[in-house]
């Protein structure tokens, strides 16, 4: 494969969710792809420090309808939108008796309703535009269970039944749809939380993830070399998806 | 629904290694929900135990020791079946090897212990689903049930072929579905986790603490299964996979079976 098929040089990159942990590496690889990356991550004042570095523009948007809107507004008079990677990863782990319903609906509000606005805001400009790349960050908790973690593993099934559906959608329209899934990775707050010998013991790779690691895939799913695929989650688990 | 479409009154089913196991306990089970059961296997002497058991209750039995890696043995097998009771309407490929393997480096694994499992766990159930198609397809209907396992969705360590050939069977099954739905033959598969069923074994507790229900299968656990999948009750379910293993590959996320508590005030 030639180096010119994953390059993103002349493409412009959207990036939303939290700078941390996923915004700022998915940033980066973009960026050192070639793409001018427009973050409308949070907190507003790394985004913009980060986005300073990077060369690109700082846009730090709240997942309201309202803002989403002017930002995507804002984004496509200043030449448009070619990628938009969704970084929302909010996680909670709490026993269902304990969990209030203000608490659950906090969660899949932060994890899935974001990914529906932007998706909705940008894709609607891609359609109209001849295509673009979306991919969205799920969890390897979206596709299987953990105690504890009922409104988290069913807001990020969500993701990946959102990315399934609309890839099927758009198929036919240029527009690829795909996310992606991280499972233990350095730096996060479930990984933190969990006793990590035990879990480094338990992953098959015997390591967690680095965030760099996610921000290589989203370079990649943005790239021409994924141009056919569309409709997928992609684990990045360490062979934690191959365990029983 | 009514009770009585779980029964199998005057069905006639072929159970492959019918004489141990959970092969024995859906044995018992079909017969118990009124089948005719022919139990097939190597060893004759606890086929015939089972057989025993089955007339015991009134039904019909047969004890055919075959060989199921051999396509002529398993013909034979069948038209045995067929010559004395005139048809079979439930077949379950259940014969396997389980414990015929030692945890060795992949470069040290013979070709020997790779073909005995595929031959064995795959081509022997395919061997069994050939035998009996035809005189199924004729008849148009029939019940075809595999036994696949939860390794056949997940990987285990340095257990080459038990896991391939577990997988093996649940995509035997979806194509059986594709190929056999038009004559009337349902194709579905059973996906035990880990069961009470190696002879050697007393104790299980150990093995039942990385199992989030708390403990292994008993066999008897599985018949119900394969008495319902087998019915009239689930003459709409074909081409798919059931798991039974007390909620283990619900998980295979972490090494603990719930995540510490982390409040939402901590994450935002």
């Amino acid at each position: 494969m030639r180096e010119e098929v994953l390059s993103l040089d002349g493409k412009r990159a959207l990036v939303t969710g939290g700078l941390h942990p996923w915004g700022k590496p998915v940033a980066e690889a973009l960026a050192e792809a070639g793409a001018k990356v427009l973050l409308a991550t949070l907190p507003a004042p790394t985004t913009r420090k980060v986005a300073g570095k990077l060369s690109g523009a700082a846009l730090p948007t709240r997942p309201s309808p309202t803002q989403v809107r002017r930002t995507v507004t804002r984004a496509v008079a200043g030449g448009g939108i070619d990628i938009l990677v969704n970084c929302y990863d909010t996680p909670m782990a709490s026993p269902l008796l304990d969990t209030h319903q203000a608490a659950w609906r906090w969660i899949v509000n932060a994890n899935l309703d974001p990914v529906f606005l932007w998706c909705r805001e940008v894709g609607g400009h891609m359609l109209a535009n001849g295509g673009g790349r979306i991919i969205n960050l799920a969890s390897g908790l979206g596709e299987r269970g953990l105690g504890n973690c009922t409104a988290y593993c069913a807001a990020m099934a969500g993701v990946i039944s959102f990315t399934r559906s609309l890839g099927l959608e758009w198929a036919g329209k240029s527009v690829a749809v795909n996310a992606m899934a991280p499972c233990w990775f350095e730096d996060t707050p479930l990984a933190e939380a969990m006793p990590k010998e035990r879990l480094a013991r338990f992953i098959p790779a015997k390591r967690l993830g680095k965030i760099e690691e996610v921000g290589a895939m989203a370079a990649f799913l943005a790239s021409d070399a994924a141009s056919y695929i569309t409709g997928q989650t992609y684990f990045l688990s360490g062979g934690v998806m191959a365990h029983a | 629904m009514s009770p009585d479409k779980l029964d199998l009154t005057g069905k006639r089913a072929v159970i492959t290694g019918g004489g141990s196991g959970l092969g024995r306990a859906m044995a018992l089970g079909l017969s118990a929900a009124g089948a005719d059961v022919a139990v097939c296997g190597r060893r004759p002497a606890p086929l015939k135990e089972v057989a025993q058991e089955v007339r015991s209750r009134g039904r019909r039995s047969l004890a055919l020791s075959a060989d199921i890696t051999s396509p002529p043995k398993v013909n034979d097998m069948i038209a045995t079946v067929l010559k004395e009771w005139g048809g079979v309407d439930i077949l379950i490929n259940n014969a396997g090897i389980v414990r015929e393997w030692t945890p060795k480096p992949l470069w040290e694994t013979t070709d020997d212990e790779w073909r005995v499992g595929i031959d064995t766990n795959l081509s022997g159930a395919f061997y069994c689903c050939r035998a009996v198609s035809k005189h199924m397809a004729e008849r148009g209907k029939g019940c075809i049930i595999n036994l696949s396992s939860g390794f056949g969705m997940r990987g285990q360590r340095e257990n080459y072929m038990y896991c391939a050939s577990k997988a093996g069977i649940i995509n035997l099954t979806r194509t059986l579905t594709m190929s056999l739905s038009g004559y009337g033959i349902r194709i579905n598969c059973i996906a035990p986790g880990f069961f009470s069923t190696i002879p050697e074994v007393q104790d299980y507790s150990y093995s039942g603490q990385f199992i989030p229900i708390g403990r292994v299968g008993d066999p008897n656990e599985i018949a119900g299964l394969a008495v319902y999948l087998a019915s009239d009750a689930a003459a709409y379910i074909t081409g798919e996979v059931f798991l039974a293993d007390g909620g283990a590959l619900a998980g295979g996320y972490a090494p603990t079976g719930s995540a510490p508590i982390l409040p939402l005030e901590s994450v935002i």
